[in-house]
């Protein structure tokens, strides 16, 4: 009798571990599984957005602006905005967390567009506050002139140690002059 | 002529510089280093996978371990390999240590912990001061669970002491050299040295002391120094989470010094702090255990009465809470990190916020919310392509139609994959939350078990005194009755005498 009651525990402890065991192989299925998922989604979500922007903005003609940041002594950017030819086209509010990211390096597109060639006239508005937090208000006029094909602008918010004030650059990283 | 020359000046001046392919390579590494200082990996590897399609990114040393790391952020590391393979055979040694370090950390967070080990064992060099201390840290909690207290000591002791988490380290230094030895006199000694270090310094090392004194005092019952242990367990703070705990220790160490009523006091205030807890459940069980002491075996009637209505209606309640949660009832809470967090704001049903409490607490739950999570971030992302497909429907020219199309359905295949998954991580998140509903419900039944048999028990001791003391009453009326016999029989005997 004692033996038969032994042989059930054994079996009712070894179905335990085996179950144990069992979930511990379906969580590690699903990993895989999840991992599969994750890089084809990426993939999707990556070909849609190289879809949309060839269809959207054709690269003969495509414009990027981009935004970025120096180290941030005299100035941390709250706001770009972004004026083409006279016409508000894009305004951006950078989060804290999005100005860290800034400010630690990032550059974010803030402007994709398509524009004809010729001389553009870009002026960009950036808001944001000094090294004792008065909120300063600064507008750049800059002429592009766009070739056929895309362009690549860089608008960089940097340190001047002379002038303890920002400077605001812009560069041209592809086509135009 | 002005308006010509401002137009020349402002020409020369926007043309800084015309940059090469290196120049773009680096925009768009900080362009992917935005969404990553974010923790916003998805769309970092989108536009790192974008930009290396086309070429455009070039890919060195520091990059690609910067690219890496995005990967194992986001939990692709199976995508890592051959970027470490390309570390391991084109870098340095400290930078291949570094990757293994971070593939390490990476495992050891999502419980991994072969695959953790087996990253950590090819780090050949030493590491920076904080990684180094981080994989000691690692090590020894990975070999504590392992019981392999010894190792998790040698890890320990390399921990410097300015490090921000060695208060824990010693802590478990020290119940890592007690598992070991086995030696409770010098546990607390250290124990009682660690409290006085770090407590009343923040809000945290409260919590910290409370934890080392609630320990403290049940080494001290162990060694039975209950007076001892009594005063270490008023140390813990009243609106700390370890208060009902150690309530319970002072409970038994006063009932073990034979104060009774001391005793009782303590345990009815602990009932009336919370219900549903492990400690005011044993309460349940020690009032009327204490009362029956104090010869009050009235109320120790009721109060074993009252401890089985308690624990037969927690029972009912646990049942109720289990079968809606199957039902999926709760998904709407459970799913919810913030919420669960927050399990004492929960409107309107403060038994629901009590028995689910313990669930914030469960890794294997907090991973699959974590996972589930994640899905319906992909399930978003997915929809957000499809109507960006959808808005440039008319623009698409015949050299994209074919691609436009193959979108649409991978969009599809995509969601369903996603979906599936997601209902996976709900079921299995259920899964653990019943588990642990059904382990309060087992523990709830023995003590249920525990007040009907000690019931049961005073009934029949009852029984026996009531007997006795009817026996002892008989015997009185016997003797008395012999008396009266024995008299009326010497009346008699005088009487026949005279």
């Amino acid at each position: 009798m004692t033996g038969f009651i032994t042989q059930i525990i054994v079996i009712l402890i070894m179905s335990v571990l085996q179950a144990g065991s069992a979930l511990a192989n379906e969580k590690e299925q699903q990993t895989i599984i999840d991992q599969k998922i994750k890089l084809e989604t990426l993939s999707v979500v990556k070909d849609v957005a190289q879809l949309v922007e060839d269809v959207a903005y054709p690269e003969v003609s495509r414009l990027k602006i981009y935004v970025s940041h120096g180290v941030g002594k005299y100035f941390s950017l709250n706001k770009a905005t972004v004026i083409l030819d006279g016409v508000d086209k894009a305004s951006v509010e950078y989060k804290p967390v999005q100005q860290q990211a800034l400010l630690r390096g990032g550059s974010h597109r803030v402007y994709i567009a398509s524009a004809s060639a010729g001389i553009h006239e870009l002026v960009v508005v950036f808001e944001g506050s000094d090294r004792d937090g008065n909120i300063i208000k600064n507008a750049r006029t800059w002429l592009i002139d766009k070739k056929s094909g895309e362009m690549i602008i860089k608008l960089m918010v940097e340190d001047n140690d002379s002038t303890i004030r920002p400077d605001f650059k812009m560069t041209i990283v592809k086509g135009g002059e | 002529m002005k308006i010509f020359f401002t137009l020349l000046l402002s020409l020369w001046l926007s043309v800084e510089a015309v940059a090469d392919e290196q120049e773009i390579s680096r925009l768009l590494l900080s362009e992917i280093m935005y969404y990553r200082m974010q923790d916003n990996n998805f769309d970092a590897i989108t536009h790192y996978l974008n930009a290396n399609e086309n070429n455009a990114l070039s890919l060195n040393k520091n990059n690609n371990t910067y690219i890496a790391s995005v990967y194992l952020n986001y939990d692709l590391h199976s995508q890592v390999s051959s970027m470490l393979d390309y570390l391991i055979t084109n870098e340095s040694a400290a930078v291949r240590d570094m990757s293994w370090f971070y593939l390490g950390k990476l495992h050891y967070r999502n419980k991994r912990i072969k695959s953790a080990i087996k990253a950590f064992s090819r780090i050949e060099g030493t590491l920076a001061d904080t990684e180094q201390e981080m994989k000691h840290i690692m090590y020894g909690v990975m070999a504590m669970n392992d019981k392999k207290y010894d190792v998790a000591s040698k890890e320990f002791i390399n921990v410097s002491a300015t490090s921000p988490l060695y208060p824990y380290v010693e802590y478990n230094l020290a119940l890592a050299r007690v598992k070991k030895d086995n030696d409770l006199v010098s546990f607390s000694k250290t124990l009682n040295e660690l409290a006085t270090k770090y407590a009343n310094k923040t809000e945290e090392s409260y919590v910290f002391a409370d934890r080392i004194y609630t320990t403290l005092g049940f080494v001290l019952l162990q060694n039975k120094q209950y007076e001892q242990a009594r005063q270490v367990f008023r140390k813990v703070t009243l609106d700390g989470h370890l208060v009902t705990r150690a309530l319970q220790g002072m409970i038994y160490a006063t009932a073990q010094m034979q104060q009774y009523e001391q005793a009782l006091n303590l345990s009815l205030q602990l009932i009336k702090m919370t219900i549903g807890n492990e400690s005011v459940h044993h309460a349940y069980i020690v009032i009327p255990y204490l009362l029956q002491k104090l010869n009050d075996s009235e109320k120790a009637t009721a109060f074993y009465q009252h401890a089985v209505e308690y624990f037969d209606s927690q029972r009912i309640s646990i049942k109720k809470h289990i079968d809606k949660t199957k039902k999926g009832e709760f998904d709407s809470y459970l799913l919810d990190l913030e919420k669960i967090l927050n399990v004492d704001d929960w409107v309107g049903d403060k038994e629901m916020g009590r028995l689910f409490r313990f669930v914030s607490t469960l890794d294997e739950w907090r991973d699959a919310v974590y996972k589930y999570r994640e899905m319906q971030y992909l399930e978003k992302r997915l929809d957000e392509s499809f109507y960006q497909l959808v808005v440039i429907e008319s623009e698409v020219q015949a050299e994209n139609q074919s691609a436009y199309k193959k979108s649409f359905d991978k969009i599809a295949g995509s969601k369903k994959q996603v979906h599936n998954s997601l209902l996976w991580h709900q079921k299995y998140a259920r899964r653990f939350v019943i588990k642990g509903l059904q382990d309060q419900y087992d523990d709830v039944t023995d003590y249920l078990g525990q007040a009907r048999f000690a019931l049961a028990q005073f009934y029949d001791r009852e029984e026996q005194r009531l007997q006795q003391l009817e026996l002892s009453r008989l015997s009185e009326e016997n003797a008395k009755k012999n008396i009266d016999k024995k008299k009326a029989l010497n009346n008699k005997v005088v009487e026949e005498k005279q």
